[in-house]
């Protein structure tokens, strides 16, 4: 590891880092997995309309928290923004496309139902990519890559593409998967389009028990160790209790017949993000203070120590990020109580009832 | 070609992508601002169906400068990782705070803007229209502060090969910042206020929706014309701090080779690179007069330093005379559409309005010009004085890598601007939704754009202002 001590400003950023990693997974979590699942569970206009809606005030604002990680990353541990991203640059091209297409199959259309199946196949695939490589990105970031001196990523496709990332990738998409379907359960009305939702929720809720225990498996050999740490720090053991608690609820309370009418539709949607925290929390506990782990050599890892910029300017983040954060915690609150409730179409509201979004 | 050559071109095409929608959408955003103003004071029908209309316009061109603003907010990283690694914590505090602190905000209320209007107060909407406008020019605030830094670098110092920060203030309001947010930001509004008097001027020519359109057309016009010809002396202020902070770019601009005094200023022409002169129409002792008021002014020429430190000469030169011809043409146009207006010519001559439909594009390709002089007389530079662009590029990101995402960039933007174009058309074809019956024929009644007493003009009294053509209340 670096030579010199870590510093608390240092392990702040590290933390305010996790945390908006964790913020972005369970909000942008929900609209890129109802994206995934999208041409699944839509069967007609309207309900492509009703799902786009549950969606289409948000969406975007979600979005932002990666932004805000991608700027935070950027200034505060430098050589981890620059090896990272140039590191994974095709695949990571790739996610930016993706979130392109994405952007512009729900941000702009006529409001019309025309040309539905390239926005239905744009939002789809813009959802499922980024949904797939930023677990796949987790997962070489939890077994580690290959570093030079300088900090760039020399390892090949074989390494990105390793049996471990790959699982670590699908884990995401089931991750998010569940977390829009489990969305997408609280926001649509009863009807055929809910019941689906709430039948998706229960495949993708085993399918995310099952990829997760796979993971656990496979990180005993692949993680070096390092998620066992979870045992020896009392976050750790909230983040394994958040991930326990989210998984047995959801897969538990969503068989009780007495649910029929979906009134645990928002407890669900909770412990569904539960899931989502639990499993990024366990991954920063994990690698701790680590931020890219060098699998040649570990004295070559970016740690929030080694890649950290100076003082001055972790200063300047950490208040602006004292400030700033709960000011975006509570624009957050204010759309999401605006927009509460089941949602019917994706528009209406400036247009006297036809499609804006 | 070279890996740094193709990121470039990559950097380049990406960024004056994306900036093709920002002017719009700020400028809209000043435009829909105005629109919801009027709407708040007469709360008529027809008045919240053009604001709708504007917010439209906004969202659609909104929409393509957060998806193309998605890929600049990581290029940094993937093309430039040694840039990256060397500005992190200097360059990319302002970035942080623009995420945090303005794009948030933007992000959060537009959703309001496009689909609560009628679950919230006339006043929360009002006040969300607000907030996203005010979150669009702060994020210009941020992002322009960045690139000021990288014009003019100063609260940081270069420690073991990384700039690091030693005065936030002092990183953030660099010298060519004030200047530069102020220019850029003109620009912006120019290109609303053309926006909104070309698509008035499509409707004049039509005959639709003339209420709306006499209405809008009269204070765009206005708008512009103060605007754009504002923007020389905003232009000139910059120039100043260029003369002063970075002197090769300016002599790249009027290319200046040998320093000294009684230098000329170009009008137009082209660069005899060999002879090391500028060709063409100019204005002898020019330069000297515009930046000292003497013509003894010394100016700095490119031979003050060696050939590897200077910027492409040609280009430069060619870029900011453009923008100049350009920009004074905006102020002609706008100038010509008052004197027709005023002399109650406007909507018969034809010729005006097809012009000022077909300008609407001038302002963005004013804009883009500034940029590429800006950015290319920054050159071989990419941090002034500090980096050089080749020395910043990602070691590990092949010319091939590069060469494929930039050929994917072309087609998925062209593709964007396509679908851009479509909707955008689709609005303004539909226009603002009627609430009334408009008349046939006939005069419309006139309406100040910016009237605070505004819930007196809806009434019929209005209508004694007939007359036969359209023009200035007498």
């Amino acid at each position: 590891m670096g030579a010199a001590p870590m510093t608390g400003l240092q392990a702040a950023l590290f933390v305010i880092t996790a945390f908006l990693l964790i913020a972005y997974a369970i909000l942008d979590g929900f609209d890129l997995g109802l994206g995934v699942l999208y041409p699944w569970l839509a069967r007609n206009d309207h309900e492509r309309s009703a799902l786009r809606g549950a969606i289409a005030p948000v969406w975007d604002g979600n979005e932002v928290w990666l932004i805000v990680l991608g700027g935070l990353l950027f200034a505060a541990f430098p050589p981890v923004y620059a090896g990272v991203l140039s590191g994974f640059y095709l695949p990571f091209m790739l996610v930016v496309f993706a979130l392109i297409i994405r952007a512009v199959s729900l941000g702009l259309h006529n409001g019309e139902s025309e040309r539905h199946g390239l926005r239905t196949a744009g939002f789809f695939l813009g959802s499922l990519v980024p949904s797939f490589f930023f677990g796949l990105f987790a997962g070489n970031l939890i077994r580690g890559v290959t570093l030079s001196p300088a900090g760039d990523r020399t390892g090949g496709l074989g390494e990105l593409f390793s049996p471990f990332a790959v699982l670590i990738g699908l884990a995401s998409l089931a991750m998010f998967a569940n977390q829009g379907a489990c969305w997408a359960a609280l926001k649509t009305h009863r009807g055929d389009l809910h019941a689906r939702a709430r039948r998706t929720r229960d495949v993708t809720g085993w399918l995310v028990l099952a990829l997760i225990a796979g993971a656990t498996v496979a990180a005993h050999w692949e993680a070096r160790g390092s998620m066992s740490r979870n045992f020896h720090h009392g976050l750790g053991w909230l983040a394994m209790f958040l991930l326990l608690v989210g998984l047995a609820f959801q897969l538990i309370v969503s068989r009780r017949p007495d649910d029929a009418l979906g009134h645990r539709d928002r407890g669900i949607f909770v412990a569904s993000s539960a899931i989502i925290s639990g499993l990024v929390g366990i991954w920063a506990v994990g690698n701790y203070p680590v931020l890219v782990p060098a699998r040649n050599q570990s004295a070559l890892s970016l740690t929030a120590s080694s890649a950290a910029a100076t003082r001055p300017a972790l200063i300047a983040l950490l208040v602006m990020a004292v400030i700033g954060i709960p000011l975006m915690l509570a624009y957050t609150t204010v759309v999401y109580r605006l927009f509460r409730g089941r949602s019917t179409t994706d528009g209406g509201a400036t247009d006297g009832g036809r499609s804006q979004y | 070609m070279t890996s740094v050559l193709l990121s470039r071109i990559q950097f380049a095409f990406t960024i004056g992508y994306h900036f093709l929608y920002v002017p719009f959408s700020i400028g809209l955003g000043l435009v829909l601002i105005l629109a919801e103003r009027r709407y708040r004071h007469t709360g008529a029908d027809a008045d919240r169906a053009a604001s709708d209309f504007w917010i439209k316009l906004f969202a659609a061109t909104f929409a393509v400068g957060v998806a193309s603003g998605i890929t600049m907010e990581f290029a940094f990283g993937t093309n430039w990782a040694n840039y990256s690694r060397f500005v992190g914590g200097v360059f990319a505090v302002p970035l942080a705070a623009e995420g945090i602190f303005a794009f948030f905000l933007e992000s959060s209320f537009l959703g309001v803007l496009l689909l609560a209007r009628k679950k919230v107060s006339r006043r929360f909407y009002y006040a969300a229209a607000w907030i996203v406008v005010f979150a669009a020019m702060f994020s210009a605030f941020w992002i322009l502060a960045a690139n000021s830094w990288m014009q003019t670098p100063r609260g940081s110092t270069v420690v073991g090969g990384r700039a690091v920060l030693t005065n936030f203030w002092a990183a953030l309001f660099t010298p060519s910042f004030p200047a530069r947010l102020a220019h850029t930001l003109g620009a912006t509004f120019v290109a609303g206020a053309f926006f909104a008097a070309g698509v008035s001027a499509y409707y004049l020519l039509r005959k639709r929706h003339t209420a709306f359109a006499k209405r809008t057309i009269r204070w765009a016009m206005v708008l512009g014309f103060l605007l754009s010809a504002l923007m020389p002396l905003l232009g000139h202020w910059q120039a100043l701090g260029i003369a002063s902070n970075q002197p090769i770019k300016l002599a790249a601009m009027e290319a200046v080779y040998q320093t000294g005094s009684h230098k000329s200023l170009s009008v137009f022409g082209v660069v005899d690179e060999s002879g090391q002169k500028p060709i063409g129409l100019t204005i002898p002792d020019g330069l000297s007069l515009i930046m000292g008021l003497s013509p003894n002014k010394v100016i700095t020429g490119l031979d003050s330093v060696p050939p590897a430190d200077r910027p492409p000469v040609q280009v430069v030169f060619q870029a900011w005379h453009l923008m100049i011809a350009v920009g004074i043409l905006l102020v002609v146009i706008m100038l010509v559409g008052l004197i027709l207006w005023w002399r109650r010519r406007l909507e018969r001559s034809r010729w005006f309005l097809r012009l000022l439909q077909y300008s609407i594009p001038l302002p963005i390709v004013a804009t883009t010009l500034g940029w590429m002089t800006a950015e290319i007389g920054r050159q071989p530079w990419v941090v002034e004085g500090q980096l050089r662009t080749t020395d910043a590029v990602s070691s590990t990101v092949s010319s091939s890598q590069v060469a494929t995402t930039l050929a994917i960039f072309i087609v998925l933007y062209a593709v964007l601007f396509y679908f851009w174009l479509m909707v955008v058309r689709r609005i303004v074809r539909k226009g603002p939704d009627e609430v009334e019956v408009e008349p046939k024929v006939g005069p419309e009644p006139i309406v100040p754009p910016l009237a605070v007493t505004a819930p007196s003009l809806a009434t019929p009294s209005m209508e004694l202002v007939r007359r036969d053509e359209w023009g200035p209340p007498q």
